[in-house]
């Protein structure tokens, strides 16, 4: 599918300092696209700069195949933004907010009133919309956040770090949500330091620090830059399991080494979880019971760490 | 004005009216200050009141004619009886302590023997007790008391020597001279009421001050449109710290509609502000605003410069406390310099001339001048035209600044 959004060596400076500092990537239509990274990483910056809020100090970017730099408002009209901030009336009701947003992306008034319906179905909040927006919960006003970047039907849904601050089951239904819309067709390019929303939500991730891009992929992709392979831990009895067990395994493809840790078995893979199957059949061929089984991936957390030796949220 | 700026002013408008602490500060706060202050000053409007009327205590033990003189004709009547308020007390002891607890600023004694002395040219005495934190007050009760003593003494020397001449030349016996003395006095009075010298006053018209009241509801009407407009101003700082104002710049919208809008709702609430404040004070004051149409005209004009005050002051600061902090800094002390608190006239002229650099000082000058009876728009012509002049500078310098930050 042909790129929606292509990021050409964006740098922006302030006060000369480097925020950004030429970055590139391209979003295909209907990819959801991650941009992973701790604070001050630059993913804020760079949205700011696709949303047509910030000025580059050079580079550019086309969305839908107009210029940030050169057609501002064609991009504005063809992306919808989610901030990260909760970026609504507080004394208007949720209907009365999305009918002003409806306004300013142009919805036309006779189609505004089914928009607005339709988004507060989306994000659920149908039966508390002439509620002020003061009185909902945080994930509540989060959810009413998104709501207003899909008014106007975009073609890109940009969100920014659009969890923060809220409970683990509003999260959850948030990235439903996303996962929904993206699933429908919706392109998403979404910012996190959380991994695990963009494990869970993209298809591809770039990994940000400093203003630079230091790891780009789909997430299998990224895994192999590690290179770090799988640990299969399997509890067990000590006493059982002999000299047999060990050289059964370590004689099955993939794996490449087993190692005994005093009431375990750990088994080092680059397969992974298709490995399991196997494993279990040797234990049982050989009599060992089988106390507990704990499978540890290497993740995006591993591969910053991999990379640039500090954690994701240091 | 595209549609998308006057939904933006639609939607400013809307928190507006919901924001309770607003309308007491905007609408409550001058009301009551309106209230007190023409209440408190009020004298000093009144036409010929132009002091306090002066309390006095009156002790009067001699019951004579001369005394009802001085109590009921001197001190009771004319310009002298409408500048004092005269009570009376028995005892020379309760007056003298109405004084020195400073409930009255002068006690006057008439003491027993009083008239006789007068009348008969033998030495009469009057005391008088005043009180020290009063002295203006109770120089006036001694100068008018003083003046009586004087024209006493003038009798007392025409009555001497006329009796003395007709007893030495034996024209008449001593006791007819006694019975003759108050006829004689009469005489004299009706001689010394007829001036050596007329004295022709004329009062200027000057400028008609409107009541206290009136005053009021315009330096506090002007007063509270700025901080009106300095909280309405302040919308757009909001809107920038809660991320309303960059997700607004991600939507197809123009910053001159975004500018444009947030100057309207401005501008639409110091309208609104100084219009419900006109009626509101007409209704529970009372207050003659004078002609509709110029007040209108007024009312928009000083809007639209307070509306370009309140954008300047926004464009200065960059968050809504720096505002906040800022507007009682600028408005306070042009307030007071424009007439708000005290008028005018009062002024040594320095500070008038300084005063005409104040965008309340013009407000003020209209409105007063509608008050006034001004019936042509030509007869408000200069404040309007300073109001817009202020505008004009104020609206260039703040969209400027707001639309490059």
């Amino acid at each position: 599918m042909d790129a929606l959004v292509v990021v050409l060596n964006l740098v922006k400076h302030y006060a000369g300092h480097a925020a950004v500092r030429g970055v590139s990537f391209e979003v295909r239509g209907g990819e959801a696209f991650g941009l992973l990274g701790p604070n001050g990483a630059g993913k804020t910056t760079t949205i700011g700069m696709l949303a047509c809020l910030l000025e580059p100090t050079s580079g550019d970017a086309l969305i839908a195949g107009a210029s940030t730099r050169r057609d501002p408002m064609a991009v504005r009209r063809a992306i919808g933004v989610v901030p990260q901030e909760i970026a609504l009336y507080p004394t208007l009701t949720a209907r009365e907010n999305l009918r002003f947003w409806a306004r300013m992306y142009e919805v036309a008034d006779g189609e505004a009133g089914r928009r607005i319906e339709e988004v507060l179905d989306i994000v659920g909040l149908r039966d508390r919309a002439g509620e002020r927006i003061d009185t909902y919960s945080g994930g509540m006003k989060r959810r009413i956040n998104i709501a207003v970047g899909l008014l106007h039907r975009p073609k890109l849904l940009m969100l920014d770090e659009p969890t923060v601050g809220v409970d683990p089951q509003s999260r959850t239904n948030i990235l439903e949500t996303v996962k929904q819309l993206n699933r429908e067709g919706l392109t998403v390019l979404y910012t996190s330091h959380y991994m695990e929303e963009v494990e869970f939500l993209c298809d591809r991730i770039a990994i940000m620090d400093l203003g630079q891009i230091i790891a780009m992929g789909t997430h299998e992709e990224l895994r192999l830059q590690v290179g770090e392979r799988d640990l299969i831990s399997i509890a067990t009895h000590a006493a059982r399991i002999g000299t047999v067990l060990p050289a059964s395994l370590r004689a099955l493809p993939g794996v490449d080494d087993v190692r005994m840790r005093e009431d375990r078995l750990e088994v080092l893979t680059t397969t992974g979880r298709r490995l399991l199957p196997q494993i279990v059949t040797q234990f049982v061929t050989h009599d060992v019971p089988i106390l507990a089984i704990e499978v540890r991936e290497p993740n995006l957390e591993s591969l910053f760490l991999h990379l640039t030796g500090k954690g994701l949220r240091d | 004005m595209s549609r998308k700026a006057l939904f933006i002013a639609a939607k400013d408008l809307s928190i507006r009216v919901r924001d309770r602490r607003a309308a007491v500060v905007l609408l409550v706060m001058p009301m009551v200050l309106i209230f007190i202050l023409g209440l408190v000053f009020n004298p000093l409007w009144r036409g010929t009141a132009e002091i306090q009327r002066i309390p006095v205590v009156v002790v009067d033990q001699d019951q004579g004619e001369i005394a009802r003189l001085l109590v009921e004709q001197v001190l009771g009547t004319g310009a002298i009886g409408r500048m004092l308020r005269v009570d009376h007390t028995g005892q020379p002891a309760a007056a003298r302590d109405m004084v020195m607890r400073g409930r009255r600023a002068a006690g006057l004694v008439i003491p027993r023997g009083f008239s006789q002395a007068v009348m008969t040219g033998r030495p009469a005495r009057l005391t008088l007790f005043t009180d020290p934190a009063q002295s203006i007050r109770a120089g006036i009760i001694h100068s008018i008391v003083n003046r009586f003593g004087a024209e006493v003494v003038k009798r007392q020397v025409a009555i001497t020597v006329a009796a003395e001449t007709l007893i030495i030349e034996r024209i008449m016996v001593p006791s007819r001279v006694g019975a003759a003395i108050p006829g004689w006095l009469k005489d004299v009075e009706q001689f010394t009421g007829r001036q050596a010298v007329a004295i022709a006053e004329e009062r200027g018209s000057g400028p008609r001050f409107p009541a206290a009241i009136d005053y009021y509801a315009v330096g506090m009407g002007v007063m509270y449109l700025l901080f009106g407009v300095s909280m309405a101003s302040q919308s757009i700082l909001v809107e920038r710290r809660e991320g309303t104002l960059a997700r607004l710049r991600t939507t197809p919208t123009e910053s001159a509609d975004i500018v444009g809008g947030k100057l309207l709702a401005t501008f639409l609430t110091g309208l609104a502000q100084f219009s419900l404040l006109v009626l509101f004070t007409r209704i529970f004051y009372g207050v003659q605003w004078g002609s509709p149409l110029l007040l209108i005209m007024m009312i928009g004009a000083t809007a639209l410069a307070a509306a370009g005050l309140g954008t300047f002051l926004a464009a200065l600061a960059r968050t809504p406390e720096v505002v906040e902090s800022l507007a009682p800094a600028i408005i306070l002390p042009m307030s007071f310099l424009g007439g708000a608190m005290f008028p005018i006239y009062v002024m040594p002229p320095w500070l008038e001339h300084v005063s005409r650099l104040t965008f309340n000082r013009w407000a003020m000058d209209g409105f007063l001048a509608i008050m006034a009876g001004a019936e042509t728009p030509a007869a408000i012509w200069q404040p309007l035209l300073a109001l817009f002049a202020m505008s004009l500078v104020f609206l260039t310098v703040g969209t400027w600044r707001l639309r490059f930050r």
